[in-house]
């Protein structure tokens, strides 16, 4: 089912989104250009260059996804190492179905080192036995423990568009013949046994987490902000050629145009291409609630300390010791584990507390550790 | 375990499984300078299979495979996850007023990157109240990095950097529904032929 291809070669309607003219809304706008199956071409307009590229970063490498992290190698006669076998098997795309739901397994309470709240296990079982010709020891041949000998059928499922991914930590086997990635050849007589434990992770930590194979990111086809320089032998304008796709999404600059000082880039073009582990739709989503949950972070941090109904150190400082209070902390966004207490800035609101500096261990007494609570090496203020 | 047996035709019966020492013995291609494991002298023999005499996970902290080979390791590189899990004592936003200058703060954010740097960053040099603002990564390889605010005294830099992660999640929000209205419009004329249009 290919995509529907919007072919307007002179460039987007603003009001063709929805049904309503939004015109109050000062938003960011969306346009799809092609959506295949795993891959949407798009456009958002009406924000900044910030927000566009810290979108791009989030949805290359801090969207959740699962992989295989712990191999554990009963038999492996193959040619192949063993930790090489480990890391190609890292490598293998795992249906991320869910993967919001399993926790973190360094922040599983559940367990000392992984269990069902926080891992996949995965095992593989091929020995060749008897024939001649070298096996093929595909993704395919991995089972998920749970399902004890029940192999999902992989179907060529439209995931840019539905849901219907195989159950979380099944390998995707996205080619014609659905036996997924190679993993290794075994000659007569070789075996490959194996115990794989996945478990949730970010493209930051290693990039068999990311859940994208890339994602193509343009703006201003036509260099009318002069963001670059064309290197020239002898004519610019003749030896690179032009923008195709994006460059009829805009105007391209007229001959005795001038150069608009104050033009600031407004149109994004982006073309997103998933590795089938989620759709597509929802690695665009995940990316913008990545970001979401970095800012909700922030403002929680911020909020805390200027609340004042809630105690500082300088408060307790005057009462001389107090027992550190977690105020309802502990929530973990994404890969970070919960911070201790409150910043060292808590005062009254509005006021600043004047030179603080973290030099002096003037850092929160609250789950922080570091300074017994009370001890102001230079009393209540930090002059 | 594993009773039903899978499509693959050379899939190993997990009741074969069992210690490689006598195998060598059976095979008619076994290289002839080589012993089989079972004549071997007493201090050569292999008792239990490979993988019970080697522990399964290697131990980081040494080098060497075998308990009497094993060498203390140093190493100091630091895990790719800290760069973005705190560390202990560590707090997400450091604060620190700036003393030269009134209305102005610097914030010290831990494991935390350019992604949201930048976009912070951006946020509040659009807002009117806001007279300064920058924001370096003091150095490439700690996950770290110094946002400075400057107000005009109408708001504190504390309450004006709120605001713009406020006004922020708002946006991302209204851009994530936007999305969603054109991707469902796009999927709609996707499954139907000719866009849904009669010819």
């Amino acid at each position: 089912m290919n995509g529907y291809e919007y072919s307007n070669g002179y460039g987007h309607d603003p009001y063709a989104n929805g049904d309503t003219l939004d015109l109050s809304d000062d938003g960011p706008r969306v346009t799809i250009r092609t959506l295949a199956h795993n891959t949407i071409d798009f456009s958002i307009r009406n924000t900044s260059l910030a927000l566009a590229n810290s979108l791009r970063r989030a949805i290359l490498a801090e969207i959740p996804t699962i992989a295989i992290d712990l191999v554990t190698i009963t038999t492996n006669t193959s040619v192949l190492a063993d930790e090489f076998i480990a890391h190609r098997l890292g490598l293998v795309p795992l249906s991320a179905k869910d993967v919001d739901k399993l926790q973190y397994s360094r922040d599983c309470d559940n367990c000392t080192d992984y269990c069902e709240n926080c891992s996949v296990v995965l095992t593989l079982d091929v020995e060749n036995r008897t024939s001649d010709e070298h096996i093929h020891v595909f993704a395919k041949d991995l089972f998920l423990s749970s399902q004890s000998g029940y192999r999902p059928h992989n179907t060529l499922h439209n995931s840019a568009t539905t849901d219907d991914l195989p159950e979380m930590g099944t390998p995707i086997c996205s080619d014609e013949d659905r036996n997924g990635p190679l993993i290794c050849k075994l000659r007569k007589g070789q075996a490959l046994k194996i115990k794989a434990v996945a478990k949730k992770g970010i493209a930051i930590e290693h990039a068999k987490w990311a859940p994208t194979a890339a994602v193509g990111f343009e703006y201003d086809p036509w260099n009318k902000l002069r963001h670059t320089q064309y290197w020239y032998e002898v004519d610019a304008k003749e030896e690179w050629p032009l923008p195709e796709k994006n460059g009829q999404m805009e105007a391209p600059p007229q001959e005795g145009e001038p150069f608009d000082y104050n033009a600031e880039p407004r149109a994004f073009y982006y073309n997103l291409e998933s590795i089938g582990t989620m759709p597509t739709d929802a690695i665009f989503h995940n990316g913008i609630k990545v970001l979401q949950q970095k800012l909700a972070s922030v403002m929680t941090v911020l909020k805390e300390t200027s609340d004042p109904t809630q105690p500082n150190e300088f408060d307790n400082a005057a009462r001389g010791g107090q027992s550190p209070d977690m105020n309802g902390m502990g929530t973990a966004y994404g890969g970070q584990s919960a911070y201790g207490g409150r910043s060292a800035y808590g005062g009254p609101v509005g006021g600043d507390i004047g030179g603080m500096t973290p030099g002096y261990g003037g850092q929160s007494a609250y789950g922080a550790g570091g300074m017994t609570p009370g001890a102001m090496p230079y009393g209540n203020r930090g002059y | 375990m594993d009773s039903s047996t899978p499509a693959t035709p050379q899939t190993r019966n997990p009741k074969h499984a069992g210690s490689r020492a006598n195998e060598d013995a059976d095979k008619p291609d076994a290289t002839p300078q080589r012993k089989s494991l079972s004549k071997r002298p007493a201090e050569f023999q292999v008792h239990g299979s490979y993988a019970s005499r080697v522990p399964a996970v290697r131990d980081p902290k040494f080098h060497g495979s075998t308990e009497s080979k094993q060498v203390p390791a140093y190493n100091n590189v630091p895990d790719r996850f800290e760069l973005f899990v705190l560390g202990e004592d560590e707090k997400k936003i450091e604060y620190k007023a700036v003393t030269q200058i009134a209305n102005a703060a610097e914030f010290t954010f831990n494991k935390e990157d350019h992604t949201l740097a930048n976009l912070l960053r951006d946020k509040l040099f659009r807002m009117d109240q806001v007279q300064f603002v920058g924001y370096k990564v003091p150095h490439p390889l700690f996950a770290t990095f110094e946002l400075r605010i400057q107000t005009d005294g109408t708001i504190s830099p504390k309450d004006v950097l709120y605001k713009a992660s406020e006004e922020l999640i708002r946006e991302l929000a209204t851009l994530d529904q936007e999305f969603t209205k054109e991707f469902e419009l796009k999927k709609l004329a996707a499954n139907v032929p000719n866009g849904g249009m009669e010819i």
